[in-house]
């Protein structure tokens, strides 16, 4: 090769070898922040610190997500994947692969069953189909289909579902209740005028009782309402961030997107015992976390559904492995279950 | 063991049909770069859609960066069919597979979830197949821009064959 396509050709290998650096800084400084949020403009108090630790379960290496517990056993789901992980208490762990009608891709959510703790519900909103899994003999007790776009499904009872779906535009997202046929598709039995936008007003959907309970990502607010809709109620978390992510339409309303990546304020959320428990990722002014090297790596705040969603204090959660954010937490009575990339770690807490 | 009789023989083989291979292989890259920007162009939407659910193209405009791809791609093709201007097509053909390459590394190791890949008939493939794919093809147009130069590609050579 002449020596004038020798540099020609090294040259253009090195512009392509920047082009991927780029695409890597960019990847990188949208990722989600290791650090906190500094926003600041609020104090925590502790409620637990050091939380005594009753078991580890070791796992590969991924990411996973709590699914619940049953019959003492815990859940948790590998995402993107069909491996359901069973940790027993004697701290074995057992691998259940979910049947093939299930593109494990399309998961968003698993939750079990609130009234058969051995079926799972499976949230495959890609495919139109929420999935009941029966974990005890290991395949599919039911298929319920969609013939429109939905989204955070919670159970409202045996045969009906809470859940947001597309209203008069494409990006507005109405709260209702869905029921189905005798063939298992979907009909909107209910319609409220709760609604979220997309994107911008994505949250965390719960139930608790009688009361529906939406906690936003990207700002500081929760939106109860009951489950006949008729009172919308506004609560707030202790962070100082209200405002929304922007987002900019392109091509005649076709495609949104965020502006910049936004940043997760509030992350991961349960309900135990009339507690709401907020997993933040916004530091207080008096979170000292910068300086103490035994800093912890994860709050989860904990408000009293019964005084108005009034903030009690803080659980804070030591550092199980450097720079390792917890992934997903689940509560039950006295005992948390944190869920970290290569283990599962529950502990007792009390207050 | 290597049996240097029927290597002779495979080595004639191939100097008889090299032009053949040579058309072959061009060929196949042309209607490669032709088939990837036809059909990410009828599917302009859901080429976008997936450039947005990767992390990597974040905050940046991916409309434009789709543009700009199946620009590319469609020069690369008439570089490749036009004779005066082959060799710089092979070696654009290379350099493409090369970032789509390293774009697949940096998505397999870095981001936390796996995006949908493209469109059309590759769509069947792994992120993991692809990275294959791109490698074969790396090496197919490397060979035809030596091969090329070889043959002094004045474009004779392969118009001469067809004819």
């Amino acid at each position: 090769m002449k020596k004038k396509q020798s540099a020609f050709f090294i040259i253009a290998l090195l512009i392509s070898l920047i082009i991927l650096g780029l695409l890597y800084f960019n990847f990188k400084s949208n990722e989600i922040p290791s650090a906190y949020l500094k926003q600041g403009g609020f104090n925590r108090k502790v409620l637990g610190y050091s939380q005594h630790s009753l078991l580890k379960y070791e796992l590969i290496k991924g990411y996973y997500n709590i699914v619940g517990i049953s019959d003492k056993r815990i859940i948790i789901h590998e995402c993107y994947t069909a491996n359901l992980t069973i940790l027993d208490p004697n701290k074995t762990n057992t691998i259940i692969k979910l049947p093939s009608e299930i593109n494990p891709k399309n998961i968003f959510a698993i939750s079990i069953n609130p009234y058969n703790s051995s079926l799972l519900d499976i949230d495959c909103g890609n495919d139109g189909k929420i999935f009941t899994f029966d974990i005890n003999k290991g395949k599919l007790a039911d298929t319920y289909k969609f013939d429109f776009y939905f989204e955070k499904p919670v159970r409202a009872s045996k045969d009906s579902f809470y859940c947001f779906f597309m209203g008069k535009t494409e990006n507005i997202y109405n709260l209702g209740l869905v029921k189905f046929d005798a063939h298992k598709k979907a009909y909107i039995a209910k319609q409220s005028d709760i609604s979220k936008v997309s994107m911008t007003d994505d949250g965390i959907f719960q139930k608790n009782n009688n009361d529906l309970i939406y906690l936003n990502y990207y700002n500081n607010n929760i939106m109860v309402t009951d489950s006949s809709f008729a009172k919308e109620v506004s609560y707030k978390t202790i962070d100082t961030i209200t405002t929304r992510p922007k987002t900019v339409t392109l091509r005649n309303g076709t495609i949104t997107k965020f502006l910049s990546a936004p940043r997760p304020v509030n992350q991961l959320m349960q309900i135990s015992n009339e507690y709401l428990f907020v997993n933040s990722y916004v530091k207080a002014d008096n979170d000292d976390l910068d300086i103490n090297p035994k800093h912890p790596t994860d709050f989860i705040d904990v408000y009293d559904m019964k005084a108005n969603y009034s903030y009690k204090g803080t659980i804070y959660l030591d550092m199980i492995e450097k720079g390792d954010r917890m992934q997903s937490f689940f509560i039950q009575g006295n005992k948390l279950i944190a869920q970290y990339s290569n283990c599962t770690v529950v502990y007792e807490v009390n207050f | 063991m290597l049996n240097i009789p029927i290597v002779l023989l495979y080595m004639k083989l191939i100097s008889n049909y090299y032009k053949q291979i040579f058309n072959f292989l061009h060929y196949l890259l042309f209607a490669l770069f032709a088939y990837a920007s036809f059909s990410k162009l009828t599917d302009f939407d859901l080429f976008v859609n997936n450039l947005d659910k990767s992390p990597f193209f974040i905050g940046l405009n991916t409309a434009l960066l789709a543009g700009l791809l199946i620009c590319s791609e469609l020069i690369i093709m008439l570089f490749i069919f036009f004779e005066k201007t082959c060799r710089l097509g092979y070696f654009l053909s290379f350099l493409l597979f090369f970032l789509f390459t390293g774009y697949i590394f940096l998505i397999l190791k870095f981001s936390p979830y796996i995006p949908c890949s493209c469109g059309g008939l590759i769509d069947k493939l792994s992120w993991v197949q692809h990275i294959y794919f791109n490698i074969l093809f790396m090496l197919i147009s490397i060979f035809l821009f030596f091969w090329a130069d070889k043959l002094q590609c004045d474009g004779a050579t392969y118009n001469k064959e067809l004819a």
